[in-house]
Parts: C-alpha cells; sequence; structure tokens
C-alpha cells in the first residue's frame, strides 16, 4: 500500500518547464510512495485531485509554491479529511525560480528532505485560544486615529500610543489637502473630536512600547510615559494656566493647531519650577487642581489582543543634502516648514517678512540619487504643487518654479491641479538643481539667493537669482521605526520602511500575526491612503479578535527534571516570559512559548528540548546527504 | 621615512613660483625632502585620451623611483593622478603586473604597499610638521583675510580631509574668510576650447572671496591660479599659492618665494 503521497505541482510553466518533474518521478519512485502530477494544484479542479488522490494516505508532500500563499489552503483541504501530516515544499521559488545550475537535483534534494521531515514529524499541539477584545495602537497619527475610531466602533477596547504629548501626527500641519484644495483642517479635525469623545478609547500620550511579550490573541504590552505634569483625568482645557505663566513664550501650553488631548503640558527645561524657583502659579490658578509638578515616568501593562503599528514617517533630512543649503542659508526651507508657516494660521508668517518675487520649488530634494534615497516617494509632486498654488493666492505677481524630474500626481483630479497651476502663471522646469548658493552669479544680484540648474527639454543651462527656495524632500520612516522593528520583530525593507505579508493581497498583514500596519510605516502615503489602510489593518484587526476562538499551533519546549540544575538561565533569557521557576523544578507555559528556542540553547546541562528540531534534524541530513 | 617631493611639469615654466615657494618652505621647516630624481609628467590630462595603461604606466614610474616613502605633492592634478594610479593599482593586480613588466626594463617596480601619496596640505598638518610650522611663524603682524580654495581635484574624487588649508593659515597668522565656493571648479582646461563659461566661472569665484572680505585667495594647483589671474577680474582679491602665502609668514623674503616686487 502506498501510503505516501508526494504531489508535484507544475504551476502553468513556472516549475513544469524548469524542473524535470518525470525524472523527478523517476527518482523519487519508492515502495510506499506514490508521486502525482497536476499543471495547478491550488485551481479548483486540482484541488479535487489533491483531495480524491490523498484518501487513505498516511501523509502527504506538495511541492509547488511558497507556503505564503497556498500552505493554508492545501492544509485545509487535508485537515477536513482527517490528515495531519502535510507539508509544503516550495520548489517553485527555491529550485525553479532561483537554481543556478540544476533545478531538478536541488528539488529532489528538498523533496527527499522534506519527506523525511514529514515521515518524522507529529504534528505540533495546538491550543485554542479566546483572543482578547482590546487592541493596541502605536502612533496617533492619522492612521492611528482612524485604526483606533474603526476599532471601537466594532466594539474594541483600544489603547492608543502617541509619543508627542497630542495626538494628529503630521496631519495637524497639513493647511490644504491634495488635489481639491479643501482646508485639511476642516476635514481632519472632525476625527480628532470623534476620537476624544469615543467609548473604549484609552489614550496614552507621551508614551512608548518598551516590550510585547505573549502570543497572537493575547498580548502582553509594556509601555512607558513621560510626564506631563498636568493631570488628565482632572483638567477640562479652560486654558487659564496658560496666561498666567511669567516665562515668555510660556512654559505650559499646547502648542499645536488643534490639541487633543486639550491639557496642557509643561516644558520642564523651560518652568521656572523645575529651575529650582517656587512659581505656582499655574497651580494657583487651575480650578480643578489638575497641575502636578511631581508627576513622574510611569511604566503600565496592557493585556491585549492585537496591535496596529501606526507609527507614520517623516521627511527626509535636507541638512543632509550640502550643496542646497537648508540650514545654512536662511531663505532655503523645506516644503514642511511653508506647510506649517501656511496652517498656523497667520497670515504673513516670519519667512515672508517682504513678499517673495521669485520662489523655487526644488523636486526630489535627496530623492532618486543613490547617495540619498535610492527611491521616488511619490507624493511629494502633489504635496509641492498644492503649496505653490496657495503661495500664488497669497502672492500673486510672485514668479514660481517647480524644478521637477518627474511629475507624478495621482488622481484624476491631479493633472487637473497641473493645468491650473500652468494657468495661474506657475512655471514647470525639467532637471535637477544642481546648486543653491548665496553667492549671485552676477553682482547686481547680491543679496538674493542663486539657483544653478538645467532645463533638460530645452537643454539649456538655468541661472535663477531668487528669494525663497522651496526644497522638497522624500520621505523616510519614522523615528525610532528601527527599535520598534525589532522590539515586534517586524521586516523592515530596504529604505527602513515595514514590510507588509504581501503587498497586493495582505498589505496590513505582517510576518506576525496579531500584528498589522496602518498608514505610512510601510511607505510614504497621503492622507486618502493612509486612511484607507488604517481602515484596512482595523478590519483585519477587528476580524481576528472577534472571534469566538483561534487555534495556535506550537511547539512546547519540554523540561527534564533529572538533568536540570536549578540554574534558571533558561527564565533569565526566555523573551517570551513562558518560563517560570516552580515548586517542581521548571514549569513551562505552552500559551506563551513561542518555540524560540534561546532556552535550549542556553541551559548549560541540555535539559531541555523543542520538538520541532527533530524533524529539521532529519531535514537538514536529507539536505546534506 | 624617505621623503620625496614631486614638482610635476608646472614647475618648470608656468608654475616656476610655486616650485621656489615650496623649496623656499621645506628648508625654512628644516625639512629633509628630496625632489625626486628623473620624475617625468604625471599624465595630466592629455593622456585621457590613450587608453587607461598609459596614464598609469607614466604615474606608476614616478611612485616606482619612490621605491618607499612617500610622495609628497603640491599640483592638484598631479596628486589626482599619482592617487588614482596608488588607488588603481593596489586594486587590480594584473595591471600592476603588466605594469612592473614594462617597468622592468628600465629596472624600476612598484608595490603599492610601499609607496604612499600625500598632498602638501596633508603632510603640512601632520601632528610634527604643523607645530615646526607654528613655531616658526615670525611675528604677529594683522590677520590679513585669507579665502581657501582646493578646486575639483582636492574635492573630489580623493577628496582631502575638510579644512586643511583654513587650518595651515588660521595657525600662521592668516585670518580665515569663509568661502562657499571653495570646491567648485575654475574651469580647469576649458581656455584651450576657447569657452566663454570659464569667464563667469572665475569671476563668481573670486567675487565670492572679494564679498567675503578677503585679501587673498590662496590656492594650491597652478591651473586654478592661471585660470583665475587670467579669466577673473581686475579688482578683487589677489590669487597667491598657499606655500607662499605661508612663506610670507615664515618672514621669507617674497624673491625667494616667487613673488615679485610690488605684487603684495
Amino acid at each position: 500500500m502506498k501510503d505516501w503521497r508526494v504531489f508535484l505541482c507544475e504551476c502553468g510553466g513556472n516549475i513544469g518547464e524548469v524542473v524535470d518533474l518525470s525524472r523527478l518521478a523517476r527518482e523519487l519512485k519508492g515502495k510506499e510512495l506514490e508521486i502525482l502530477r497536476h499543471p495547478f494544484l491550488c485551481s479548483p479542479e486540482g484541488q479535487d485531485f489533491l483531495v480524491r488522490k490523498s484518501r487513505r494516505a498516511k501523509g502527504v508532500l506538495v511541492a509547488a509554491c511558497a507556503p505564503d500563499l497556498h500552505e493554508e489552503t492545501f492544509r485545509r483541504l487535508l485537515r477536513a479529511q482527517g490528515l495531519e501530516r502535510f507539508r509544503l515544499v516550495p520548489i517553485r521559488e527555491e529550485a525553479a525560480w532561483t537554481a543556478l545550475s540544476d533545478p531538478t537535483a536541488k528539488a529532489l534534494r528538498l523533496i527527499r528532505a522534506g519527506l523525511a521531515a514529514l515521515k518524522e514529524t507529529r504534528s505540533p499541539p495546538a491550543i485554542t485560544l479566546r483572543p482578547r477584545p482590546a487592541l493596541l495602537v502605536i502612533g496617533g497619527g492619522a492612521a492611528g486615529i482612524t485604526a483606533a475610531l474603526k476599532a471601537s466602533e466594532a466594539g474594541l477596547t483600544v489603547y492608543l500610543l502617541e509619543r508627542e504629548p497630542f495626538l494628529g501626527g503630521k496631519a495637524l500641519y497639513l493647511d490644504r489637502l491634495y488635489p481639491r484644495l479643501e482646508c485639511a483642517s476642516c476635514v481632519f479635525s472632525p476625527r480628532l473630536s470623534a476620537l476624544a469623545r469615543a467609548e473604549r478609547v484609552e489614550i496614552f500620550t507621551r508614551a512608548r512600547l518598551v516590550r510585547l511579550s505573549g502570543l497572537p490573541g493575547d498580548f502582553e504590552a509594556e509601555i512607558e510615559s513621560q510626564p506631563r505634569y498636568v493631570r488628565l483625568d482632572r483638567c477640562h482645557g479652560c486654558g487659564r494656566c496658560l496666561s498666567v505663566c511669567p516665562v515668555e513664550p510660556p512654559a505650559i501650553g499646547w502648542p499645536v493647531p488643534h490639541p487633543v488631548p486639550k491639557v496642557p503640558v509643561i516644558n520642564p527645561f523651560r518652568c521656572l519650577r523645575f529651575k529650582g524657583q517656587s512659581c505656582r502659579k499655574c497651580e494657583k490658578v487651575c480650578p480643578r487642581g489638575a497641575i502636578d509638578f511631581e508627576d513622574t515616568w510611569g511604566r503600565r501593562t496592557l493585556r491585549v489582543g492585537g496591535v496596529i503599528v501606526a507609527t507614520g514617517f517623516r521627511p527626509y533630512a535636507a541638512e543632509k543634502i550640502f550643496h542646497y543649503g537648508y540650514g545654512r542659508l536662511p531663505r532655503v526651507i523645506t516644503l514642511f516648514d511653508l506647510e506649517k508657516a501656511f496652517s498656523s494660521g497667520e497670515k504673513k508668517p516670519e519667512i515672508f517678512k517682504s513678499p517673495p518675487e521669485r520662489v523655487t520649488f526644488v523636486h526630489c530634494a535627496g530623492s532618486r540619487d543613490r547617495r540619498h534615497l535610492p527611491y521616488c516617494s511619490e507624493i511629494c509632486c502633489g504635496l509641492a504643487v498644492k503649496a505653490s498654488l496657495r503661495l500664488k493666492e497669497l502672492y500673486p505677481r510672485a514668479e514660481i518654479y517647480h524644478f521637477y524630474q518627474d511629475l507624478r500626481l495621482k488622481d484624476p483630479e491631479g493633472e487637473g491641479l497641473y493645468h491650473r497651476a500652468r494657468a495661474m502663471g506657475i512655471r514647470f522646469l525639467r532637471g535637477r538643481v544642481a546648486e543653491v548658493s548665496e553667492v549671485p552669479w552676477s553682482p547686481e544680484d547680491e543679496g538674493r539667493l542663486l539657483v544653478l540648474a538645467e532645463d533638460t527639454l530645452l537643454r539649456r543651462k538655468m541661472r535663477l537669482a531668487v528669494d525663497l527656495v522651496v526644497l522638497v524632500p522624500g520621505f523616510v520612516p519614522e523615528l525610532g521605526a528601527g527599535e520598534l522593528a525589532s522590539l515586534l520583530g517586524l521586516c523592515p525593507g530596504e529604505a527602513g520602511f515595514f514590510e507588509p505579508r504581501e503587498n497586493k493581497v495582505d498589505p496590513a498583514g505582517t510576518v506576525r500575526r496579531g500584528i498589522w500596519l496602518a498608514g505610512a510605516c510601510s511607505g510614504p502615503r497621503d492622507l486618502s491612503e493612509t486612511v484607507a489602510s488604517a481602515e484596512a489593518a482595523a478590519l483585519e484587526a477587528v476580524t481576528f479578535l472577534s472571534r469566538p476562538e483561534i487555534l495556535v499551533e506550537q511547539s512546547r519546549v519540554e523540561w527534564q527534571e533529572t538533568r536540570c540544575g536549578r540554574c534558571y538561565l533558561c527564565v533569565e533569557v526566555c523573551p517570551f516570559k513562558a518560563l517560570v521557576p516552580a515548586e517542581e523544578g521548571l514549569r513551562v507555559l505552552p500559551e506563551l512559548c513561542s518555540a524560540c528556542g534561546l532556552c535550549v540553547s542556553a541551559c548549560p546541562s541540555g535539559a531541555l528540548f523543542l520538538e520541532a528540531p527533530e524533524a529539521v534534524f532529519f531535514q537538514l541530513r536529507a539536505v546534506l546527504g | 621615512m624617505r621623503l620625496f617631493y614631486y614638482p610635476g611639469c608646472a614647475s618648470q615654466h608656468l608654475a616656476r613660483d610655486l616650485h621656489q615657494a615650496v623649496e623656499a618652505l621645506f628648508s625654512a621647516l628644516e625639512l629633509e625632502i628630496a625632489p625626486l630624481e628623473d620624475w617625468n609628467c604625471c599624465g595630466a590630462r592629455e593622456v585621457a585620451a590613450e587608453s587607461p595603461l598609459v596614464g598609469l604606466l607614466l604615474a606608476a614610474r614616478n611612485l616606482a623611483l619612490v621605491q618607499e616613502g612617500r610622495l609628497i605633492v603640491t599640483c592638484s592634478l598631479c596628486y589626482h593622478n599619482l592617487k588614482l594610479a596608488e588607488k588603481e593599482l593596489s586594486r587590480d593586480r594584473e595591471s600592476l603586473r603588466q605594469l612592473n613588466d614594462l617597468l622592468a626594463e628600465e629596472g624600476l617596480s612598484y608595490s603599492p604597499d610601499s609607496v604612499r601619496v600625500s598632498h602638501l596640505l596633508e603632510f603640512l598638518c601632520e601632528k610634527d610638521n604643523l607645530s615646526r610650522l607654528v613655531s616658526e611663524v615670525k611675528g604677529s603682524g594683522p590677520r590679513t583675510p585669507v579665502a581657501p580654495f582646493y578646486g575639483c581635484f582636492l574635492s573630489r574624487p580623493f577628496g582631502l580631509e575638510a579644512g586643511l588649508m583654513e587650518k595651515l593659515l588660521d595657525l600662521s597668522g592668516f585670518g580665515v574668510a569663509a568661502n562657499p565656493l571653495k570646491h567648485h571648479c575654475c574651469g580647469g582646461h576649458l581656455p584651450r576650447t576657447d569657452s566663454p563659461v570659464i569667464k563667469e566661472l572665475c569671476g563668481r569665484l573670486i567675487y565670492s572671496a572679494g564679498r567675503a572680505g578677503a585679501r587673498f585667495l590662496g590656492v594650491c594647483c597652478p591651473v586654478c591660479r592661471l585660470n583665475l589671474e587670467l579669466y577673473g577680474p581686475e579688482e578683487g582679491p589677489r590669487v597667491l599659492y598657499v606655500p607662499q602665502l605661508l612663506g610670507l609668514k615664515l618672514g621669507l623674503p617674497p624673491a625667494a618665494l616667487g613673488l615679485e616686487d610690488g605684487e603684495l
């Protein structure tokens, strides 16, 4: 009786044309082994084939594509007929697409290894878990707020973590929105207010995550918060304290356009009280007794079922592009300085003391440049065109030039915006700016900035004397994204943005179950894309956390009492707190163990074992021959 | 450590004054640096038209003459070509073998590990030489503002460490005028193509030094000086070689530095 079955999928021609499947079948042929072949095992017809042909088998090996794609499909089919022993060997990715010399030989070895592992594997014990209907959202910008709102509407308890004293992130400093030029705060501030009213949302400001342990469905998150010196539970936002502060500008305040929570924060580096003086003016005037100079750093542990990461992005540091002079030359600013100046609501911001006669927008400052950002951030062109229109509204007589490489204006309306800008006299020149300098080309332009560039369409050199240079840098992940990635075990891509599990069909998922991505932490996104992706992440979280129970497969650590020397090194190294000292010696908490194996390698007396590696050893032996 | 000085072709005609100033500077600082015997052209720019090996051979012959030790260069272009040969040949063992076969006809051989090429600025900024220079500075006259100018080949691709010229000028008693265009191009060999561009380039460089309040523009490269003098405006800061400027502060007579009377 042929108890073991191997299914070879041709994957159209992907595998079939590269790997010699007949040779594979010949070489694998054995007494207990039946080899079956199908052009598309994932098709409905192929799935039927798999079910039909795997009846009464002891175990099934499928040689096809990466486990990320169809492992779940096949496992479910087989499990439905009571077959637990199943293994998937990705000969498409690991042999057909990548092997340089002899893909068939490589596929053969991989399948042999898979078979060795299959025969030795016991199916890992699975535990069922009731997911906690609570969600941690890291980052209180547009993405975090949207995800928190959606998840709380669906009935989850949400803990929203924000590093800054106020929510809103970069969206707070937007003035108008691309491409329709509607007022940003009119669109965005209702969301902030909705969040302030929302039930089951607890907001932690000036806080960060320091540890995450446990399993998907039941994480334990430790957060650390910086003191605010004003109590969130007492303050009602009257703002009387702001006017009595003797320091100029006040050491207590809400220095953002839409403070949520509307509770001021004290800057201890300016406050007289923290400089050893006895000033208590704000404390005395506060009708609610909310000022608390004794506030300290705090830690709190939260139990949540899942985590949404919404840490966002930040503009590239334009100071690094030395020849553009940002930070060195006073009238070189970035698009974000300009946007901030617009959104501060002042009619004539500081940078426009005198109306500029000529303004240059330098697109792709640092972008698509191997020394800075080797990629295109996609959204900055639109932001720059939008800002230049606003500038033209303010100063109709100003000449405005855009130096661009490619104008990437998304949405059907983007093109309209471009034509509108052209009609208003804004000029677009294709070419990279070579230099921004305070030394003019000819002495009569002394006092203005010189912009050297090439118009690559007209093949003409351009030397412009200008009054304001607006650099348009690309985007990089927000500070601390790297630390968070190592804390959560996420994969940052080459540019440092978090990689989703699958870019197209699973953009919110990550390699870790129970952790999702929202917004611009996985790549530059504008507000509409951010909101859409945050809603997607919230939907994933809600679906996952509102299941009555989830099945968590895991291999457990086994402890041998007779070998153990009670040194408890294992307890010390376990990052998941799955090992605890106990009366009998050591107790393993299977619901926390993630089978990482750190304790096994740390144990000096070899008293700990992992079940899974046994199969790995058989596999290695077969591969290495 | 054996030290040699590579004068370069320009020292024989165009930049005789630079050559004089460097020699005077070395003797004033009591540095025992012999000019390299039997040196040849570094390849300059013209050689770029030939196969790369020709240029490397010219440079490698000079390096082979050193045998072991350091070669100190003043001219920017010589520095670039010698440095290029040093970098290329320490990487490309096959070319090195070919060149060594050719050099063997003369009884020479070059090994990249035993010869180091340094620019004069780098050399003078080393601890011992710098303290020697500082102790030899005569008097404490007015701190005449000088704008540093490096030009292309001291900035890229084998850029010197930042701020060497500034350090030397400052410690020898000059004021340093901030020159934002110190790494810009002087026009290089554009005069040969009769391009109108060079006048604008040089004019802007002199203007930049002038607006920073400089009386002199300190350069190291004969071509930079030639271009700036010929194509720069009549008024504005004078262009002098850095070794000349340093020599003045060491109390050397202007004639010994290749400066004509009344040039200051």
